[in-house]
Protein backbone atom coordinates (compact mmCIF):
# COMPACT_ATOMS: atom_id res chain seq x y z
CA UNK A 1 0.00 0.00 0.00
CA UNK A 2 0.92 3.45 0.32
CA UNK A 3 3.06 3.16 -2.99
CA UNK A 4 4.76 0.21 -1.80
CA UNK A 5 6.13 2.00 1.11
CA UNK A 6 5.09 -0.40 4.03
CA UNK A 7 6.10 -3.30 1.56
CA UNK A 8 9.58 -2.10 1.78
CA UNK A 9 9.73 -1.69 4.97
CA UNK A 10 8.32 -5.19 5.43
CA UNK A 11 10.94 -6.33 2.99
CA UNK A 12 13.64 -5.26 4.76
CA UNK A 13 12.47 -6.42 8.28
CA UNK A 14 11.87 -9.19 6.60
CA UNK A 15 15.32 -8.85 5.21
CA UNK A 16 17.36 -8.47 8.30
CA UNK A 17 15.46 -11.56 10.17
CA UNK A 18 12.74 -9.23 12.19
CA UNK A 19 9.66 -11.61 10.81
CA UNK A 20 7.44 -10.62 13.59
CA UNK A 21 7.97 -6.87 14.21
CA UNK A 22 5.16 -5.65 16.79
CA UNK A 23 4.31 -3.01 15.19
CA UNK A 24 4.19 -1.34 11.89
CA UNK A 25 2.06 2.09 11.54
CA UNK A 26 0.11 2.37 8.47
CA UNK A 27 -1.28 5.59 6.99
CA UNK A 28 -5.06 6.24 7.50
CA UNK A 29 -7.62 4.08 5.69
CA UNK A 30 -10.21 6.36 5.12
CA UNK A 31 -9.55 9.07 2.91
CA UNK A 32 -10.85 12.61 1.60
CA UNK A 33 -11.78 14.14 4.78
CA UNK A 34 -12.07 17.67 4.95
CA UNK A 35 -10.33 17.94 8.32
CA UNK A 36 -6.88 17.08 7.39
CA UNK A 37 -4.54 16.58 4.58
CA UNK A 38 -3.41 12.15 4.58
CA UNK A 39 -1.21 10.69 1.97
CA UNK A 40 -3.08 8.98 -0.75
CA UNK A 41 -2.87 5.78 -2.12
CA UNK A 42 -1.86 4.45 -5.77
CA UNK A 43 0.51 7.44 -6.61
CA UNK A 44 3.51 9.04 -7.80
CA UNK A 45 4.84 12.09 -5.67
CA UNK A 46 4.62 13.97 -8.64
CA UNK A 47 1.17 14.03 -9.04
CA UNK A 48 0.56 15.00 -5.33
CA UNK A 49 -0.96 18.60 -6.12
CA UNK A 50 -4.52 19.75 -5.69
CA UNK A 51 -6.77 18.10 -3.74
CA UNK A 52 -6.78 14.32 -2.91
CA UNK A 53 -10.66 14.17 -3.33
CA UNK A 54 -9.99 11.78 -6.64
CA UNK A 55 -7.99 9.12 -5.09
CA UNK A 56 -8.68 9.56 -1.55
CA UNK A 57 -11.61 6.75 -0.46
CA UNK A 58 -15.08 8.19 0.45
CA UNK A 59 -15.26 8.83 4.02
CA UNK A 60 -18.72 8.14 4.40
CA UNK A 61 -18.12 4.38 2.98
CA UNK A 62 -16.50 2.41 5.76
CA UNK A 63 -17.06 -0.57 3.59
CA UNK A 64 -14.85 0.42 1.13
CA UNK A 65 -12.17 1.19 3.72
CA UNK A 66 -12.96 -2.41 5.18
CA UNK A 67 -12.56 -4.11 1.51
CA UNK A 68 -8.84 -2.80 1.48
CA UNK A 69 -8.43 -3.33 4.13
CA UNK A 70 -8.48 -6.94 3.66
CA UNK A 71 -7.09 -6.80 0.31
CA UNK A 72 -3.96 -5.53 2.15
CA UNK A 73 -4.28 -8.24 4.82
CA UNK A 74 -3.39 -10.46 1.95
CA UNK A 75 -0.20 -9.28 1.66
CA UNK A 76 0.69 -10.58 4.32
CA UNK A 77 0.48 -7.68 7.02
CA UNK A 78 0.13 -8.30 10.42
CA UNK A 79 -1.14 -4.82 11.80
CA UNK A 80 -3.91 -2.65 11.24
CA UNK A 81 -4.37 0.26 9.69
CA UNK A 82 -3.58 3.84 11.32
CA UNK A 83 -6.90 6.08 11.54
CA UNK A 84 -6.64 9.63 12.36
CA UNK A 85 -9.56 11.69 14.41
CA UNK A 86 -12.26 10.42 16.38
CA UNK A 87 -14.23 11.31 13.87
CA UNK A 88 -13.02 7.90 12.37
CA UNK A 89 -13.15 5.89 15.46
CA UNK A 90 -16.06 3.72 13.87
CA UNK A 91 -13.81 2.21 11.36
CA UNK A 92 -10.74 1.61 13.82
CA UNK A 93 -13.66 -0.50 16.28
CA UNK A 94 -14.87 -2.24 12.16
CA UNK A 95 -10.97 -3.10 11.65
CA UNK A 96 -10.17 -4.10 14.71
CA UNK A 97 -13.21 -6.72 14.63
CA UNK A 98 -12.93 -7.50 11.25
CA UNK A 99 -9.55 -8.46 11.29
CA UNK A 100 -8.46 -9.00 14.90
CA UNK A 101 -4.87 -7.77 14.39
CA UNK A 102 -2.85 -4.92 16.74
CA UNK A 103 -4.84 -2.23 15.62
CA UNK A 104 -2.95 1.54 15.24
CA UNK A 105 -3.92 4.96 14.96
CA UNK A 106 -2.46 8.62 14.76
CA UNK A 107 -3.01 11.66 15.83
CA UNK A 108 -0.65 13.77 14.47
CA UNK A 109 -0.42 16.89 12.24
CA UNK A 110 -4.56 17.80 11.56
CA UNK A 111 -5.86 16.74 14.77
CA UNK A 112 -3.38 17.70 16.91
CA UNK A 113 -3.13 21.03 16.10
CA UNK A 114 -6.87 21.63 16.29
CA UNK A 115 -7.11 20.77 19.51
CA UNK A 116 -3.29 22.58 20.42
CA UNK A 117 -4.95 25.46 19.08
CA UNK A 118 -7.93 25.48 20.82
CA UNK A 119 -6.17 24.81 23.93
CA UNK A 120 -3.76 27.39 23.29
CA UNK A 121 -6.71 29.86 22.75
CA UNK A 122 -8.19 29.24 25.91
CA UNK A 123 -11.29 27.04 24.37
CA UNK A 124 -10.11 23.11 25.62
CA UNK A 125 -8.15 22.39 28.67
CA UNK A 126 -5.47 20.44 26.98
CA UNK A 127 -4.34 17.70 29.31
CA UNK A 128 -8.18 16.73 29.47
CA UNK A 129 -9.19 16.90 25.81
CA UNK A 130 -5.89 15.16 25.17
CA UNK A 131 -6.42 12.61 27.74
CA UNK A 132 -10.34 11.92 26.62
CA UNK A 133 -9.25 11.59 22.62
CA UNK A 134 -6.50 8.87 23.46
CA UNK A 135 -8.90 7.30 25.84
CA UNK A 136 -11.63 7.14 23.27
CA UNK A 137 -8.98 5.92 20.45
CA UNK A 138 -8.25 2.91 23.03
CA UNK A 139 -11.77 2.36 23.40
CA UNK A 140 -12.65 2.16 19.94
CA UNK A 141 -10.21 -0.80 19.86
CA UNK A 142 -6.58 0.47 19.57
CA UNK A 143 -3.20 -0.70 20.52
CA UNK A 144 -1.33 1.91 19.84
CA UNK A 145 -1.37 5.70 19.26
CA UNK A 146 1.04 7.72 17.70
CA UNK A 147 0.48 11.49 19.27
CA UNK A 148 2.32 14.28 18.71
CA UNK A 149 1.03 14.59 22.62
CA UNK A 150 2.15 11.67 23.89
CA UNK A 151 5.00 13.34 26.16
CA UNK A 152 1.97 15.63 27.67
CA UNK A 153 0.27 12.77 28.08
CA UNK A 154 2.37 10.89 30.05
CA UNK A 155 2.55 13.82 32.02
CA UNK A 156 -1.16 14.74 32.45
CA UNK A 157 -2.04 14.66 35.80
CA UNK A 158 -5.04 12.77 35.17
CA UNK A 159 -2.72 10.25 34.50
CA UNK A 160 -0.52 10.39 37.79
CA UNK A 161 -1.68 8.78 40.88
CA UNK A 162 -0.04 7.10 42.94
CA UNK A 163 -1.66 4.59 45.17
CA UNK A 164 0.26 3.54 48.38
CA UNK A 165 -0.88 1.15 51.28
CA UNK A 166 0.00 1.66 55.04
CA UNK A 167 -0.23 -0.94 57.63
CA UNK A 168 -1.22 -0.29 61.03
CA UNK A 169 0.84 -3.50 62.40
CA UNK A 170 0.00 -4.06 65.97
CA UNK A 171 1.86 -6.57 68.82
CA UNK A 172 -0.06 -8.38 70.99
CA UNK A 173 0.41 -5.63 73.15
CA UNK A 174 -1.32 -3.44 70.69
CA UNK A 175 1.53 -1.45 70.34
CA UNK A 176 2.56 0.00 66.68
CA UNK A 177 5.39 -0.68 65.05
CA UNK A 178 7.08 2.84 63.40
CA UNK A 179 9.87 3.24 61.02
CA UNK A 180 12.72 6.46 61.71
CA UNK A 181 12.93 8.20 58.47
CA UNK A 182 14.74 11.44 57.28
CA UNK A 183 14.06 13.53 54.53
CA UNK A 184 15.60 11.66 51.25
CA UNK A 185 15.98 14.55 48.97
CA UNK A 186 19.10 13.42 47.58
CA UNK A 187 17.35 10.04 46.65
CA UNK A 188 14.28 10.61 44.73
CA UNK A 189 13.46 7.90 42.76
CA UNK A 190 11.58 8.47 39.65
CA UNK A 191 7.85 8.83 39.75
CA UNK A 192 7.09 5.67 37.17
CA UNK A 193 9.15 4.33 34.34
CA UNK A 194 8.75 4.63 30.91
CA UNK A 195 8.86 1.64 28.59
CA UNK A 196 8.63 1.71 25.05
CA UNK A 197 7.41 -1.57 23.12
CA UNK A 198 7.30 -2.55 19.42
CA UNK B 1 7.49 2.08 54.09
CA UNK B 2 8.87 5.47 53.04
CA UNK B 3 7.02 7.74 50.40
CA UNK B 4 9.63 9.98 48.75
CA UNK B 5 6.72 12.10 48.02
CA UNK B 6 6.67 13.56 51.24
CA UNK B 7 10.02 15.24 51.72
CA UNK B 8 9.84 16.25 55.55
CA UNK B 9 12.71 17.85 56.91
CA UNK B 10 12.72 16.29 60.49
CA UNK B 11 13.42 12.87 61.02
CA UNK B 12 9.67 11.76 61.35
CA UNK B 13 8.08 8.41 61.89
CA UNK B 14 5.66 6.38 59.94
CA UNK B 15 4.04 3.20 59.51
CA UNK B 16 4.89 0.22 57.39
CA UNK B 17 4.11 0.79 53.41
CA UNK B 18 4.89 1.95 49.98
CA UNK B 19 3.36 1.78 46.73
CA UNK B 20 0.89 -0.46 45.25
CA UNK B 21 2.30 -2.57 42.45
CA UNK B 22 0.84 -3.33 39.54
CA UNK B 23 -1.66 -6.60 39.64
CA UNK B 24 -2.43 -6.13 43.87
CA UNK B 25 -4.99 -4.41 45.38
CA UNK B 26 -4.01 -1.79 48.26
CA UNK B 27 -3.94 -4.80 51.59
CA UNK B 28 -2.08 -6.98 49.22
CA UNK B 29 0.38 -4.43 48.86
CA UNK B 30 0.44 -3.62 52.68
CA UNK B 31 0.67 -6.76 53.58
CA UNK B 32 3.56 -7.80 51.23
CA UNK B 33 5.20 -4.22 52.48
CA UNK B 34 5.02 -6.04 56.11
CA UNK B 35 6.94 -9.24 54.83
CA UNK B 36 9.69 -7.15 53.21
CA UNK B 37 10.55 -4.33 55.51
CA UNK B 38 9.81 -6.02 58.56
CA UNK B 39 9.54 -9.90 57.88
CA UNK B 40 6.54 -9.37 61.13
CA UNK B 41 4.16 -11.86 59.66
CA UNK B 42 0.24 -10.22 59.64
CA UNK B 43 -1.77 -12.55 61.36
CA UNK B 44 -5.17 -11.58 60.55
CA UNK B 45 -7.34 -10.23 57.20
CA UNK B 46 -6.20 -6.31 57.30
CA UNK B 47 -9.03 -4.14 57.34
CA UNK B 48 -9.19 -0.78 55.74
CA UNK B 49 -9.83 1.59 58.56
CA UNK B 50 -8.21 4.98 57.14
CA UNK B 51 -7.69 6.76 53.84
CA UNK B 52 -6.33 9.54 52.50
CA UNK B 53 -6.11 11.21 49.28
CA UNK B 54 -3.73 14.34 48.77
CA UNK B 55 -2.93 16.22 45.14
CA UNK B 56 0.71 17.44 45.84
CA UNK B 57 2.97 18.69 43.17
CA UNK B 58 6.11 17.26 42.70
CA UNK B 59 8.85 18.66 40.54
CA UNK B 60 6.21 20.72 38.39
CA UNK B 61 3.84 18.18 38.67
CA UNK B 62 0.29 17.51 39.71
CA UNK B 63 0.45 13.71 41.51
CA UNK B 64 -2.31 12.78 43.26
CA UNK B 65 -1.63 10.58 45.85
CA UNK B 66 -4.07 7.86 47.15
CA UNK B 67 -3.72 6.28 50.90
CA UNK B 68 -5.07 3.22 52.67
CA UNK B 69 -4.09 2.81 55.83
CA UNK B 70 -4.92 -1.05 57.11
CA UNK B 71 -5.29 -2.31 60.75
CA UNK B 72 -3.39 -5.69 60.91
CA UNK B 73 -1.76 -8.05 63.86
CA UNK B 74 1.23 -9.66 64.10
CA UNK B 75 2.09 -12.17 67.17
CA UNK B 76 6.07 -11.66 67.17
CA UNK B 77 8.01 -8.40 67.86
CA UNK B 78 11.19 -9.00 66.30
CA UNK B 79 11.58 -7.24 63.27
CA UNK B 80 13.82 -8.02 60.28
CA UNK B 81 15.10 -5.34 58.25
CA UNK B 82 17.56 -6.78 55.95
CA UNK B 83 15.06 -6.98 53.37
CA UNK B 84 15.04 -2.94 52.83
CA UNK B 85 17.38 -1.83 50.16
CA UNK B 86 19.84 0.37 49.81
CA UNK B 87 17.94 3.56 48.95
CA UNK B 88 15.71 2.25 52.36
CA UNK B 89 18.16 2.30 54.47
CA UNK B 90 20.09 5.36 53.26
CA UNK B 91 16.95 7.41 55.13
CA UNK B 92 15.70 4.79 57.63
CA UNK B 93 17.14 5.36 60.58
CA UNK B 94 15.72 2.71 63.11
CA UNK B 95 12.43 1.13 64.13
CA UNK B 96 9.86 0.41 67.57
CA UNK B 97 6.82 -0.59 68.86
CA UNK B 98 5.08 3.03 69.83
CA UNK B 99 1.78 2.49 72.61
CA UNK B 100 -0.90 4.78 71.27
CA UNK B 101 -0.16 7.30 74.18
CA UNK B 102 3.29 7.10 73.89
CA UNK B 103 2.94 8.48 70.21
CA UNK B 104 0.49 11.01 72.06
CA UNK B 105 2.03 12.52 74.33
CA UNK B 106 5.68 12.60 72.08
CA UNK B 107 7.53 15.24 70.75
CA UNK B 108 8.35 13.43 68.02
CA UNK B 109 7.18 14.12 64.66
CA UNK B 110 4.47 11.36 63.18
CA UNK B 111 3.06 10.53 59.47
CA UNK B 112 0.02 11.50 59.94
CA UNK B 113 0.75 14.41 62.07
CA UNK B 114 -2.26 13.27 64.39
CA UNK B 115 -1.24 9.58 64.27
CA UNK B 116 -1.57 9.08 68.32
CA UNK B 117 -5.45 10.67 68.38
CA UNK B 118 -6.04 8.54 65.94
CA UNK B 119 -4.86 5.44 66.97
CA UNK B 120 -5.80 5.77 70.33
CA UNK B 121 -9.62 6.14 69.03
CA UNK B 122 -9.13 2.92 66.84
CA UNK B 123 -7.81 1.30 69.91
CA UNK B 124 -10.83 2.29 71.86
CA UNK B 125 -13.65 1.95 69.22
CA UNK B 126 -12.94 -1.02 67.30
CA UNK B 127 -12.25 -0.57 63.63
CA UNK B 128 -15.20 1.93 62.30
CA UNK B 129 -17.68 0.61 59.61
CA UNK B 130 -16.41 2.83 56.87
CA UNK B 131 -13.08 4.25 56.47
CA UNK B 132 -11.95 7.57 57.94
CA UNK B 133 -10.92 9.85 56.01
CA UNK B 134 -7.86 12.03 57.23
CA UNK B 135 -7.20 15.46 56.22
CA UNK B 136 -3.60 15.79 57.44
Amino acid sequence: MMDGRIGAIRQALDGKGFITPRSCPTPPNTRRPSIQPVPRRHRQLRVLTGDKKTYQMDYANSDEGLARGRLRHRGRRRHGDGEARPAYLDIVRRVKDAFGVPTYAYQVSGEYSMLRGAADRGWLDWNKVLIETLTGFKRAGCDGILTYGAVDAGEAPEMIERPSARLILLDPQDRLFLFKVHDPRCSIPPIRSTTRSG
Amino acid sequence: MFDPAYPFHDPFWVMIGGMVDPGEDFAQAAVREADEETKLPVIDTPRWVWTRERRMSWRGRDVLHKERFFLAHTDRTEADTSGLDERERSWTQGHRWWRAEEIAASSERFEPLDLGVRLEALLRDGPPKEPITLSS
